[in-house]
């Protein structure tokens, strides 16, 4: 595909006293200026939010120009989708410039949720199974018993989240935790401890794209979207809110997703240079590496323990603390994950940045109920 | 199959043994439970079956935050075990009790209970009576 990225806006995620909606005005002029455009020369935009309002109430403020603007909401891939949206009208030749925003604010704890949403009766929320943190453990239990894997490298998974975290001046969570001290910590749902899991938080992100043309003309760093491919379940997968699974378990749409942005780009996970993967805990980490092909399922112990996932090793992840040390405003999170590439690429990541010049990264956003959208970027 | 009286259309008696009902596709032998219309699978329109009242833990964890509403536990908040039971045509989502909560392993024989809910903290539909019935999978005796 031919998208090019030409800015970037991030409001930092965290608890603060302004309105969810206002943090994405922030990051939309932060990343309307970083592009060297202004909203008049935006054609075509699509936000999203859960908590903080209509996303396109944003033009309010940002300026009633007619600009059309898509509402979009899909659980924890909805970063994915306005990103997805906002890149098509780019392909078609719709708009040469567009906007992607996100932002949210949401409340304190575990996601409340109400069970005719998702079509389920209330007997399975008043029972106290309705509870995403439940399924994250009851999915990985599975998994470590099958592939063997030692709790341990939860508790290591979320000790490099929140490193990273510590020299990323927009996270949340600026504080380093010992492995030791994160598997010793209070267990929420077992073998998950409270340090594990990211928090919903609050927060904003945009992302200024154009056409290859218009990019040429603008930015002299632009990065390009090599490819973004989203997917939803297929029968037999494993997710939240699932009264009852099938015995035959499929491959989940973060493969399919995975799959395509490879294919769509023309090159393979082993050509990656830095990459962000959805971690709304750690055994999600875990799983999605080998689900999006950066590894055998069952082989994370060797890319943990050796390094190969820190800052400095051979395949730099969630090198901006990832949702563990960002938390998690719905609507931003996925754009923030490739902001955090598109800044890796051009070598503005400051103390966290990736050594050795990276030229290619991929970011994988996964959410309820089973959905995932991939990105592939170079320059 | 014929109906037989139901504790809310969610699990019946078959030979003095309690059963859940689910649904069954007739084309593709797909189940799912609660019942559904239609078929996950494939979209055609399903029956109703009992599915077996024994099976293995395939996962498990322990709730050890008190769930936000709608949840209605019992007064005194107490952590509990839930899990996946294979039952061979489905694993079933189900709250786990007759043992620690985080005593259990996968493969751990279990198998239904159906009671006045209370007993084990989770709660059913109400019945016309307005008394509330659920369901659970008790550990087997060792």
């Amino acid at each position: 595909m031919s998208v090019s990225i030409i800015g970037v806006g991030l409001h930092p995620f965290g608890r603060f006293e302004i309105s969810g909606r206002e943090m994405g005005l922030i990051a939309a002029r932060q990343a309307l200026s970083d592009a060297g455009v202004s909203w008049n020369d935006v054609q075509f935009s699509a936000g999203g939010s859960r908590d903080g309002g209509h996303a396109d109430a944003l033009v309010s403020e940002l300026g009633l120009t007619g600009v059309p603007f898509v509402s979009v909401y899909n659980g924890c891939a909805t970063g994915g989708s306005a990103l997805l949206t906002a890149s098509q009208a780019i392909e078609s030749g719709a708009a040469d410039i567009a906007l992607a925003v996100g932002f949210d604010k949401h409340g304190r704890g575990a996601f409340g949720s109400n069970p005719s949403d998702y079509g389920l009766p209330d007997w399975y929320a008043e029972a106290g199974m309705m509870v995403t943190t439940q399924f994250f453990a009851l999915k990985l239990q599975r998994y470590l018993h099958d592939y063997d894997l030692d709790p341990r490298l939860l508790a290591e998974l979320a000790a490099k989240a929140l490193r990273n975290g510590s020299i990323n001046p927009n996270a949340w969570r600026r504080k380093p935790v010992s492995a030791d001290e994160i598997a010793a910590a209070p267990m929420v749902n077992d073998p998950l401890t409270t340090y594990m899991f990211c928090s919903p938080s609050e927060g904003g992100a945009a992302i200024v794209l154009a056409s290859p043309e218009r990019a040429k003309q603008l930015s002299d760093r632009a990065v390009e979207l090599r490819a973004i491919a989203f997917r939803t379940r297929r029968f037999g997968t494993f997710e939240v809110f699932s009264p009852s699974l099938s015995p035959e378990i499929t491959e989940g749409a973060t493969v399919h997703a995975a799959r395509a942005a490879f294919e769509m780009a023309g090159i393979g996970p082993d050509d990656i240079d830095v990459a962000q993967i959805q971690d709304t805990e750690a055994g999600a980490e875990l799983m999605h590496l080998a689900e999006c092909g950066f590894c055998e399922h069952g082989d994370q112990a060797r890319l943990i323990l050796d390094g190969e996932l820190e800052i400095g090793g051979r395949l730099p992840v969630n090198t901006d603390g990832g949702l563990i040390a960002n938390g998690e405003p719905i609507g931003a999170s996925g754009l923030r994950q490739v902001i955090e590439c598109v800044l890796q690429l051009q070598g503005r990541a400051g103390d966290r940045q990736v050594p050795n010049d990276p030229r290619t990264a991929f970011t994988q956003v996964y959410g309820a109920p089973g959905i995932s959208a991939c990105t592939v970027l170079a320059r | 199959m014929s109906p037989i009286a139901t504790t809310s259309g969610l699990t019946t008696t078959v030979a003095d043994r309690p059963h859940l009902i689910a649904a069954r596709c007739p084309m593709c032998a797909t189940c799912a439970f609660p019942v559904q219309l239609a078929c996950p699978r494939c979209g055609a329109m399903t029956e109703r079956t009992v599915l077996p009242s024994t099976g293995t833990v395939w996962s498990w964890t322990v709730q050890r935050i008190q769930p936000k509403p709608p949840y209605r536990g019992p007064a005194e908040w107490e952590p509990f075990a839930l899990g996946y039971v294979d039952l061979g045509v489905l694993r079933v989502e189900t709250r786990l009790a007759g043992r620690a909560a985080d005593a259990w392993q996968i493969g751990d024989a279990v198998h239904l209970v159906v009671g006045e809910a209370g007993g084990d903290g989770s709660v059913g539909e109400a019945e016309a009576d307005g008394s509330h019935w659920s369901f659970w999978f008790e550990a087997d005796p060792s």
